[in-house]
């Protein structure tokens, strides 16, 4: 499994972003870039229940239909 | 070496990483600017990962009536979705929603903007209205987000927003500790009334919180330094013993010279006799740091006015 800052990378960190990580020594690297990415999937995830809760208000059979053709 | 100014980024990031506050204590050995840069970019790029959605319901939203839109922003959508969409919105478009929306609701959608995009909407907004969000934000101590939109608002907006802080000199100075442009001091501290200054360093001294409070002075012009300066030479005895003592204690000397430089004769005579100033080793710190950070001819008053026996103890 690749690790925190790779993950970000991935993500598209921008990449000042990333020399600021890198240039940590390596401990305090590994607990920046960790915290940095709970708080994306944290932040992900709200985003993603408050979506799933304004989509309450429509009919459960047109839901996915309708999610797909909002944010897809 | 560690400043205030460090210790205020570092908080700074610890909330938008929704970590306890110290827990990343090692950010305030890294550069000011490298950390602002560093917290700004990921808080942009949090953002960037739901723009996408953010723009597409604000296109929906924007075929609405304002009072549909904001009904359903308020009873469906939410203060993050909302605060999103906000920041996609014509600001003209967002700040008649934003009109239409209870402050108490506001203050919690404040939370969740973007920075560096919710200025623009900030300054459209009707000012009765941004102070009764900026009351809500004062009683949740949500200092952090106060501060940040301080300088996207007018100058009368401002001074009611500080009015409402009242003599709170915690909340003072969280406001001025936190503001992201430091430039917007001048205008903070020169609005506030003398009862605001005095409860400002009545807080200082009764929560230890000396370096904080100076670490504003270097970011204020030279009048303002002078009078609070003189407003700080002016307290008790016991006060400013608080005060010596406290720099010395936390290192960063420059504030503390700097207010000596720029006090009156009469107040910088008071300040050389406090008996933290008798006492050896932090006498020769005050005198090394003078000399480190190149303040000798600045000080040079402060110099002359040593007794014999302070002169004695630098050897």
């Amino acid at each position: 499994m690749s690790s925190p800052i790779e993950q970000l990378a991935q993500q598209q960190l921008p990449e000042q972003a990333q020399n600021y990580l890198a240039a940590l020594p390596e401990a305090q690297q590994n607990q920046l870039a960790a915290q940095v990415l709970a708080t994306m999937q944290e932040k992900d995830e709200r985003v993603e229940r408050a979506l799933s809760r304004a989509l309450d208000v429509v009919p459960a059979p047109l839901r996915r239909t309708v999610r797909k053709m909002l944010f897809s | 070496m560690t400043t205030m100014d460090h210790v205020a980024e570092q908080t700074k990031l610890e909330r938008l990483l929704q970590v306890e506050e110290g827990s990343l204590g090692f950010i305030a050995e890294q550069e000011v600017a490298a950390t602002r840069l560093f917290r700004q970019q990921l808080s942009e790029f949090y953002y960037q990962r739901h723009q996408d959605a953010f723009h597409r319901l604000a296109g929906l939203s924007k075929l609405l009536p304002i009072s549909a839109s904001a009904k359903i922003a308020m009873n469906l959508l939410g203060p993050v979705l909302a605060a999103g969409i906000a920041c996609e919105l014509p600001k003209d478009r967002a700040a008649k929603l934003a009109g239409r929306l209870p402050t108490d609701f506001l203050a919690k959608l404040s939370l969740y903007l973007e920075p560096s995009r919710a200025g623009a909407i900030i300054a459209a907004v009707d000012e009765n209205h941004v102070v009764e969000v900026a009351k809500h934000l004062i009683e949740q101590q949500e200092f952090i987000t106060l501060a940040s939109f301080v300088t996207v608002i007018s100058e009368s907006t401002l001074k009611r927003i500080m009015q409402q802080v009242g003599n709170d000199g915690l909340s003072l100075l969280k406001v001025g500790f936190y503001v992201e442009d430091k430039s917007a001091l001048n205008l903070l501290v020169k609005m506030l009334e003398p009862s605001q200054r005095s409860a400002l360093l009545d807080a200082a001294h009764d929560q230890n919180l000396w370096p904080a409070v100076l670490s504003l002075l270097p970011h204020l012009n030279e009048q303002l330094q002078a009078e609070m300066a003189n407003l700080a030479a002016e307290g008790s005895a016991d006060v400013r013993e608080n005060l010596v003592r406290s720099v010395a204690e936390q290192g960063d000397w420059y504030p503390l010279l700097l207010a000596l430089s720029r006090m009156t004769e009469e107040n910088l005579k008071n300040s050389v006799t406090l008996a933290a100033m008798h006492e050896e080793a932090l006498l020769r710190e005050c005198a090394a740091q003078i000399k480190a950070l190149e303040m000798e001819a600045a000080l040079s008053s402060f110099t002359e006015l040593l007794t014999d026996e302070q002169k004695a103890l630098l050897g």
